[in-house]
């Protein structure tokens, strides 16, 4: 431990020592040691500046400013074809809504005529259905007539003829007519 | 045990400072391995800004969307980069002035984050293991023709210091109109302070750029003197050391200590070549019509950069 200490203490008179010659090599030269590279300095950064002002700089400067307004450029083109696109969306969404709109209108319009539709047809079917209810009605009706027609004058011929063979003699026309008009007359009656 | 001592007493500073390469007869260095570095970070400045440049450029129309994007990942860093100095940082402060003080900016910036971050290479000590062999003497004269950080040596910040002031001044000089600027050192403060306000602004005007020189430099070294210590102490001081008992833990911690440092230094290389070129804007941005930009913002940040 006490060796580690010592040892410590040497290298720390060792650094003193080392520093201690290091300001006595003043690293600021004597003018006969560093004039010469002060005025060096001096040449060779004018001459450098010089060129490169000349052929380097401008070429980089033109490179960058060019780059700038291209960037710059597309910049605006992105933003101005991003408002061209927001238009063209409004006006998509706006004639989309319309056509929206329209396409509702035109659907309730249909609707309305479908109805409307619907209801002259029903009600001319109805009509039809009525009509054709009451020619049936009457062609029943007349069909009635003409079958009990023809079974009354049926019945009265058979009647005639039976009467006659009855009675054994003829039953003239007009005791036939006479005869048949009472039972229609009857029919009549009861029918009604 | 006195090993220890011995060792880890090698000078650190030997190791981050600018080493001469050429001599003449009076002493005056002619040519350092700082200069080297600059020379090399300015011709990878030349030629990174050329290629990133090219890949930055709009292509050719034949070439489609892909003529808008920047062809390497590295010049679209770099592109990345200038184009946040330009618009978060730059022309917040400077506004309409920016397109025409960038190129100067940009420089500066580059420059000195070359300079940091070429200083990070190790190529002293690489070029001290060839030259160990190939050129002896050369190491032991501690000659050297390459490494160390060129922005750790205080006539190099001194150097770009001055440069920014230049600029700052002849900027104002050439917002305000040379009235504008004498009659800027007076603070729009009452007459009977002028005595006083002048002086200090007159000052300010010198203090400035010495502050951006001193910063850099300072904030180079600091670091790099403690890299060097912790190597110091890993090596003399820990793997090499004759006692392997206390060496091994020490060179481990050691070790573990300079990889740290190193990621900081990293990221303080990037911090300071900020810091300079964003101060020499905000002393370009003082220098203007009042109420042209948040001027009290702009006083408030370089009174921050001074301290």
């Amino acid at each position: 431990m006490n060796r580690l200490a010592f040892l410590t203490v040497l290298n720390v008179l060792a650094f003193a020592t080392a520093v201690a010659e290091a300001a006595e090599a003043n690293p600021i030269a004597a003018p006969k040691e560093g004039m010469a590279a002060g005025i060096t300095a001096i040449v060779l950064f004018l001459i450098v500046f010089g060129i490169t002002a000349t052929v380097v700089w401008p070429k980089i400067v033109k490179g960058l400013d060019e780059r700038n307004e291209k960037i710059k450029g597309e910049i605006a083109a992105a933003e101005s074809a991003r408002q061209q696109a927001k238009e063209a969306l409004d006006e998509y969404e706006k004639n989309l809504a319309e056509a929206r709109a329209q396409a509702q209108q035109m659907l309730e319009e249909t609707k309305s005529q479908q109805h409307e539709l619907a209801a002259q047809l029903k009600s001319q079917a109805d009509a039809e259905l009525s009509e054709m209810r009451e020619k049936a009605k009457a062609d029943i009706e007349a069909a009635k007539k003409q079958a009990l027609n023809e079974l009354y004058n049926e019945s009265v011929n058979l009647a005639t003829v039976m009467a006659g063979k009855i009675l054994q003699r003829e039953v003239s026309v007009n005791d036939e007519q006479r005869l048949m008009e009472e039972s229609l007359a009857e029919l009549k009656t009861v029918n009604s | 045990m006195m090993s220890t001592v011995t060792l880890a007493a090698g000078n650190p500073v030997q190791h981050v400072i600018n080493h001469a390469t050429v001599v003449n007869e009076d002493g005056w260095w002619i040519w350092s391995s700082a200069q080297t570095n600059m020379l090399i970070s300015a011709a990878i400045l030349l030629f990174g800004g050329l290629f990133v440049a090219k890949a930055v450029s709009t292509g050719q129309e034949s070439e489609g969307h892909a003529r808008w994007v920047t062809g390497n990942r590295f010049a679209h860093m770099i592109e990345v980069i200038c184009g946040y100095l330009r618009e978060n940082t730059v022309r917040p402060l400077i506004g309409k002035r920016t397109d025409a003080m960038m190129p100067f900016l940009w420089t500066l910036f580059f420059f000195i984050l070359i300079n940091n971050v070429l200083g990070l290479i190790p190529l002293l000590d690489l070029q001290n293991i060839i030259a160990g062999k190939m050129a002896p003497e050369m190491v032991a004269e501690h000659k050297a023709f390459i490494g160390g950080t060129a922005t750790q040596s205080l006539y190099v910040t001194a150097g770009l210091a001055i440069i920014s002031a230049v600029v700052i001044n002849g900027a104002g000089i050439k917002e305000l109109g040379l009235g504008g600027y004498i009659k800027h050192l007076t603070a729009e403060a009452p007459i009977f302070v002028w005595p006083i306000i002048i002086p200090i602004e007159i000052l300010g005007t010198f203090i400035k750029p010495i502050a951006l020189a001193i910063r850099l430099f300072a904030n180079m070294t600091a670091g790099h003197i403690l890299v060097a210590v912790l190597l110091g102490f890993a090596s003399t001081d820990g793997f090499f050391s004759d006692n392997a008992v206390v060496g091994i833990p020490v060179g481990i911690v050691s070790s573990l200590g300079v990889i740290a440092i190193y990621f900081l230094e990293l990221f303080v290389a990037f911090l300071q070549a900020f810091v300079f070129m964003f101060l020499t804007t905000v002393f370009i941005s003082l220098l203007e019509h009042h109420g042209d930009h948040d001027h009290e913002t702009a006083h408030e940040i370089a009174e921050a950069g001074l301290a």
